[in-house]
């Protein structure tokens, strides 16, 4: 069930940071922000729907979705809160999520990718 | 008509949302409360404030419970027990008064099957619940319709504000509470309403359903045409409302209750009963009512048992048929009987988010006219600005005065022909009365005024609460009760959360106030 909950949230994390204002709300010394990648919704999407099987798994078929569907309203919120008064705490996701994208030999990552070791404090 | 279907959308969502927001406003706050109705019972009722782990234990209802229940239900025509649960440890006992037709009710320990310590009040499951349901206005079922139509206007207002929401992705998590009023107000408003649009949706749907045979009754009609009254029919067929009449002969003893319960295990392949009513209690006709738990399943089954009462044969036995279950599945998604902390927690949440929703809304519409009335000379922003006070701090205000009353009133307290239950509502009404007439006469400064009170409200409730009882914080989490120290918690949470707000507005006030005045200042100097 935690397991469902911390993909729920990084998913959303994921998904925000991908957007530019908030990837420069999170890490303001990186100019210019990195273009939106694709892979990055993808992870993003692929983490958030991977929490539903895992909250089945734990609280059976219809608790368990339901339960998945209100905590991805919790986790969202909870993401919208932490861009606002602590967008630094979610450093280590952007961090964590170009250097994956660095990693990937695909075309599908953005233009602007700097090391990755910048993005921590 | 507006000219794009997106403009006749926002004017839908702009004058809806203000003629019913007041009201939704009500039904949400209500309603997330309501999802800890049981706890807010504890905290109201102290003498029910057992240790959970005592639910735990079996109970045996033959012996001092039924002979309890006999004893205070004596000359009643029906009484009714609910088994204990975590949340309610207590054995409840309910019972119809004959002459009054009002319902009495105790709570007896489940062991020892002793009366608890009675408090006179109807608290969360008697005053919270209803008014989110029907506003306690009971002539011709007003206020059910009201709730109705403020359900079906929420439907609208949703599907309005996604229609008109332009950057619905782009600001999916966009939140600036540093820019000034509107703009944070407005982003909160499309955050909550976004985010929190599935439950939004699903409770004001399923909430609507739930009362269908209020609001459809040609569903019963249409399909009973030939029967006298098609209510009963419908309710005999669709809900298994088995009833015999009372014969007016004295009959046989009760029989075990527990083995009734036993029986009812065994038919439900292990599912139990919570609910044991007896009929006609003491009359040759009299049967028992067992009703099945649906503490661990999503949809509140209607399963039930009907036994005679003096023999335990068993009379009639019902299971909802798959249409009706369906609406059983809507109705337990709304009312989240279950015992489930997660979820008990996210709809409480989610139910917030709902009032935070709607308060912004309301502010946005106040902060996007409020310079053009002032200067066109128009009421609109005054009116709609004490309605808004009226209907957010106020409420609040309103409710913090009922559980300050709750604990402040002695336990046999009466005033014109008010029982201690009935002024505990009315001071409810009046102070939510009072808060309207602030509103009205203060204007903008009402929010802050108001917001204070807020905070001292809920400071006084938990203090209150310790010096009556004696059940601090310590205490209450030393000895396992969740439910007296979650309501203690979230008292404190919104009065820390309402002085930080009446603080910043005091603050933005006098900053406003003193700008005025230097204004005023250089231009006299300017003018000298």
């Amino acid at each position: 069930m935690v397991a469902a909950c911390l993909l729920a949230l990084l998913g959303f994390a994921l998904l925000a940071l991908n957007q530019e204002r908030h990837f420069l709300g999170v890490c303001p010394h990186i100019l210019p922000a990195p273009r939106s990648s694709r892979m990055q919704r993808a992870l993003g999407f692929l983490a958030i729907v991977s929490g539903l099987p895992l909250s089945i798994a734990a609280q059976g078929a219809s608790f368990g979705s339901l339960l998945w569907a209100m905590l991805l309203i919790a986790a969202a919120m909870a993401v919208v809160f932490t861009l606002t008064w602590w967008p630094h705490w979610l450093r280590p996701v952007a961090a964590a999520a170009r250097a994956f994208l660095v990693a990937l030999p695909s075309n599908s990552r953005g233009k602007h990718v700097s090391n990755p070791a910048n993005y921590l404090p | 008509m507006e000219p794009t279907f997106r403009k006749s959308m926002a004017w839908l969502h702009t004058w809806a949302g203000v003629l019913i927001g007041s009201l939704l406003f009500a039904i949400f706050w209500m309603g997330a409360l309501s999802v800890f109705d049981r706890e807010i019972d504890r905290w109201m009722m102290p003498g029910t404030r057992l240790a959970p782990a005592l639910a735990q234990q079996p109970v045996k209802l033959d012996g001092p419970i039924t002979e309890a229940a006999q004893r205070l239900a004596q000359g009643a025509p029906e009484w009714f027990i609910r088994l204990p649960s975590e949340r309610v440890p207590a054995v409840e006992l309910r019972w119809r008064d004959e002459a009054s037709k009002a319902m009495g009710r105790r709570y007896l320990h489940p062991q020892t099957g002793a009366v608890l310590e009675h408090t006179d009040t109807l608290a969360g499951t008697g005053f919270i619940f209803p008014f989110h349901y029907s506003l306690h206005l009971k002539w011709k079922d007003v206020g059910v319709w009201l709730v109705g139509m403020a359900g079906m206007a929420m439907l609208l207002l949703v599907v309005s504000g996604l229609v008109i929401h332009r950057r619905i992705f782009a600001d999916f998590f966009l939140f600036r509470p540093r820019k000034h009023l509107q703009r944070a107000s407005l982003d909160l408003h499309n955050l909550t309403g976004v985010l929190a649009m599935p439950f939004h949706f699903v409770s004001a749907l399923s909430g609507v359903v739930i009362l269908f045979t209020i609001y459809w009754p040609s569903s019963y009609l249409v399909a009973y045409p030939q029967v006298k009254d098609a209510r009963q029919a419908f309710s005999a067929e669709g809900l298994g409302q088995y009833r015999r009449a009372k014969a007016s002969n004295p009959g046989e003893p009760l029989a075990s209750l527990d083995a009734m319960l036993a029986s009812a295990h065994q038919q439900w392949h292990g599912g139990r009963a919570d609910f044991v009513r007896a009929w006609h209690p003491g009359d040759v006709n009299s049967y028992v009512e067992l009703r099945r738990s649906y503490a661990d399943m999503l949809t509140m089954n209607l399963d039930q048992l009907y036994f005679d009462a003096s023999n335990g044969v068993l009379l009639h036995s019902f299971e909802a048929a798959p249409i009706m279950t369906s609406q059983r599945f809507m109705t337990g998604l709304h009312r989240a009987q279950w015992d489930h902390w997660w979820l008990r927690w996210l709809y409480f949440g989610a139910g917030i988010t709902g009032c935070v929703m709607i308060a912004t809304g309301l502010l946005v519409w106040l902060e996007s006219r409020r310079a053009s009335h002032a200067r066109k000379g128009l009421a609109g922003v005054r009116l709609v600005e004490a309605l808004a006070v009226f209907s957010v701090p106020g409420i609040f205000i309103a409710t913090l005065v009922f559980f300050v009353a709750n604990r402040l009133l002695p336990q046999d307290a009466a005033f014109a022909e008010q029982g201690r239950a009935g002024l505990e509502m009315a001071a409810f009404y009046i102070a939510w009365i009072c808060a309207l007439i602030h509103a009205a006469v203060r204007g903008r400064a009402a929010w802050r005024e108001q917001i204070w009170a807020v905070g001292g409200l809920a400071l006084l409730a938990v203090l209150l609460n310790w010096v009556t009882t004696g059940h601090h914080l310590v205490f209450t989490l030393g000895h396992g009760l969740g439910a007296v120290a979650g309501m203690d918690m979230l008292l404190l949470a919104a009065a820390v959360l309402a002085i930080a707000v009446a603080r910043r507005l005091t603050r933005q006030a006098s900053d406003a106030r003193s700008t005025l005045v230097t204004e005023l200042a250089n231009s006299t100097t300017s003018h000298a």
